[in-house]
């Protein structure tokens, strides 16, 4: 009996312990929600003491697998103000912002902004548009720099504070210009090891390295472009390039990287013009590519005394493309028309003005030689050209007025030479 | 004796278990700030708050937002221009109709405004607007709005009135329920997620106002009320001759119940909720939209 009473005698007096050894100081001075609170506060005067702003580089869709965009924020009493390399330079637009309290302090653009939001914008097709978080997750914040990360895509993203003298319009000026002259294909050869990279409209940066790919997202920078992750070529960690406007060369910028430059095969629109040898089955003819003064068409003239034929430039791929096009037209409302036509296969004609060639330079001869390849090559293998006859949109036949060389017929186009 | 001594030990035990202070620290986590009203704030305050008890929160807030939608918050000013005409098509309509004290009383504390809408993935529809449990009314598709539109009592109807109008039904049925009987009158003619695929003249020679209230009954219910209220006389007639011999008398013994249940259960006359609807839908060309009065 006593010894029960001293097991609950014991018992009782842990109880005692128990309760009288808890300590419930808390390991801050302040409440959890004094502290979000404070550092609400701290954020908000940080965010709102860069005079000129701030400088967002935002990578969308989840996994880092969409774009990067640049916007430029300058935050002022619950305000707002946004340009981007997206929309026109001298473009800003107001909305309002808040840091609030729920996964931790969320900056959030809570009204809509027509720059900001334009990339989150759902539609029926697209219901997450194109994956764009406008609330992000303020993770750390020093006096320069604020690291976020997005709340619905969880991609991580960094604002920098911009210099007092940086001019938005310009900057952003700067970015958009890089962008315009931007081409498609870039090679790197460092010894035997050639990689290539492949710079989409969609602000994707496609490495082929060796038998490897690699994708990252891309901004432009104000000098060039600058990728989400480094990248290594040729032993080297690259994570911005400078970009060579007149060269067109894209040189590493990053320390350990300036001597990773690639470049480019590209045909300016003045490389074209000059004299050259026209080359079909039933031989050569001597032909001129003429400027036509508005700095993105070319004539070609020579084939015939009757006509010439119109070359458009495409600035990003650096190539001409011709369509089937009306060369002569009489009082009686027939026409001839140049049109393009499978010879070898199908004997298809066609005068639908998408379904010509793209001539381009072959960059592995010597010299300039042009080739001609089909559009929408694989689907339709286009090799000849043919005039027709048409009265009013009724095909006629062959033309037997208007003749190149002596027929209607060019057929199995070879290409170009330039002499 | 020796029980009593246990049982005294027992409780100085307790005495001291409970030694530990724990009274609330005397200062609030909830920090007392000014809070900065811009214009539009403060006529929200004035003319929403003050009145009726209502939150409007244009800016989005994702809490009050459904997650599983992609959503874009609403432009400012285009929010500001929506609530003046939701202010007084709606509410100042159901206040007049039933005093400000059935409006205080029942309509959801918050009105939320999103500028996108809400695309159902993969199924080619879209939410327009919500009500969450009674407190909330979610109205999408703010960004749509241009000045036309909002003057255009059609199309400002088929988007948001007839919505809320909608929505608010469900909020008085969730307060008061309707007759069970109402779910017999069309009984088997619910095609529930199909309803999208409806016509809307196939829908009234069903018995159904339109192709949405073939879903189910709550939904019937509250679209009988929504298209009464916002339809005139003659389109009303229009929709009843459409529905024709098959549709008109299941139209009509669900319009009956409706009218009783809202007048018995909340006093509320739907033909004067009408005629004040539409006598202030005809002159919403003269609100301005550019000036928070």
């Amino acid at each position: 009996m006593k010894k029960i009473m001293i097991y609950i005698q014991a018992l009782l007096a842990s109880f005692v312990f128990v309760s009288c050894l808890h300590d419930d100081n808390e390991l801050f001075n302040e409440s959890a929600a004094q502290r979000l609170d404070k550092a609400v506060e701290h954020y908000k005067q940080v965010l709102e003491s860069a005079n000129n702003g701030w400088e967002l580089q935002l990578w969308t869709e989840p996994s880092y697998s969409g774009g990067g965009y640049t916007y430029l924020m300058k935050f002022k009493e619950g305000k707002v103000t946004v340009a981007s390399d997206l929309v026109d330079a001298d473009k800003v637009a107001t909305s309002s912002y808040d840091i609030t309290k729920d996964m931790g302090p969320v900056l959030t653009v809570n009204t809509y902004n027509e720059i900001f939001h334009s990339l989150a914008n759902p539609s029926l097709s697209d219901d997450n548009g194109k994956g764009q978080d406008y609330e992000f997750m303020i993770q750390r914040v020093t006096n320069d720099s604020i690291f976020l990360e997005g709340k619905k895509f969880h991609n991580k993203m960094v604002m920098t504070r911009l210099k007092d003298n940086v001019n938005w319009q310009n900057y952003i000026s700067a970015m958009k210009n890089v962008a315009d002259n931007v081409k498609v294909t870039y090679k790197y050869i460092a010894g035997q090891d050639t990689t290539l990279v492949n710079l989409s409209s969609a602000r994707r940066a496609r490495f082929t390295i060796k038998d490897s790919v690699v994708t990252v997202p891309f901004c432009y920078t104000e000098s060039g472009i600058e990728l989400q992750k480094p990248v290594t070529i040729a032993n080297k960690q690259v994570k911005t390039m400078a970009y060579n406007i007149d060269n067109l060369t894209f040189t590493g910028s990053n320390s350990g990287a300036t001597d990773v430059v690639f470049t480019t095969d590209f045909m300016r629109y003045a490389d074209y013009e000059g004299t050259y040898n026209f080359e079909y089955q039933d031989g050569s003819i001597r032909v001129k590519m003429v400027p036509a003064g508005d700095g993105k068409t070319y004539w070609l003239e020579g084939l015939s005394s009757d006509f010439k034929l119109t070359f458009t430039y495409n600035k990003k791929t650096g190539t001409l493309t011709w369509g089937p096009e009306k060369v002569f037209t009489d009082a009686n409302n027939r026409s001839i028309w140049m049109c393009s036509w499978d010879a070898a296969d199908t004997k298809q004609v066609f005068k639908f003005d998408v379904l010509g060639f793209v001539v381009n330079k072959d960059f592995t001869k010597p010299g300039v030689f042009l080739t001609f390849t089909s559009a929408y090559a694989g689907y339709i293998n286009l090799d000849s050209m043919i005039l027709m006859e048409y009265n009013g949109s009724k095909k006629v036949g062959k033309s037997t007025t208007v003749l190149v060389n002596g027929s209607a017929e060019i057929a199995m186009i070879k290409g170009m030479t330039k002499i | 004796m020796k029980k009593t001594l246990i049982a005294l030990l027992a409780i100085v035990a307790l005495g001291f278990a409970s030694c530990s202070e724990d009274n609330p620290s005397s200062e609030s986590i909830f920090a007392k700030k000014a809070v900065h009203r811009d214009n539009f704030d403060k006529w929200l305050l004035n003319s929403y708050t003050y009145p009726y008890n209502i939150d409007v929160k244009y800016k989005m807030e994702d809490i009050y937002s459904d997650m599983k939608y992609h959503l874009v918050p609403a432009d400012s000013a285009k929010a500001a221009k929506l609530s003046i005409i939701a202010k007084y098509l709606w509410f100042d309509a159901y206040a007049e109709c039933v005093g400000p004290n059935f409006v205080k009383a029942n309509v959801p504390r918050i009105i939320h405004l999103i500028g996108s809408p809400a695309f159902n993935s993969g199924q080619g529809t879209m939410v327009l607007g919500t009500a969450e449990g009674g407190l909330v009314i979610t109205l999408y598709m703010v960004n749509n709005l241009t000045d036309k539109m909002l003057t255009d009592y059609a199309t400002v109807n088929d988007y948001y009135f007839h919505t809320m109008h909608h929505e608010f039904t469900h909020i008085l049925n969730q307060k008061i329920p309707y007759d069970e009987n109402f779910q017999h009158i069309s009984e088997g003619n619910y095609v529930s997620g199909d309803w999208y695929q409806k016509r809307t003249s196939a829908a009234n020679k069903k018995g159904f106002v339109t192709p949405y209230a073939m879903s189910e009954p709550l939904e019937d219910f509250a679209e009988m009320l929504s298209v009464y209220v916002t339809t005139s006389p003659s389109g009303w007639q229009k929709i009843m001759d459409t529905a024709g011999t098959t549709g008109a008398p299941f139209i009509q013994a669900k319009l009956d119940m409706v009218r009783a249940y809202m007048k018995n259960s909340w006093k509320l006359d739907i033909d004067e909720l009408r005629s004040i609807v539409l006598r202030r839908a005809s002159e919403i060309n003269h609100l301005d939209l550019n000036q928070l009065k």
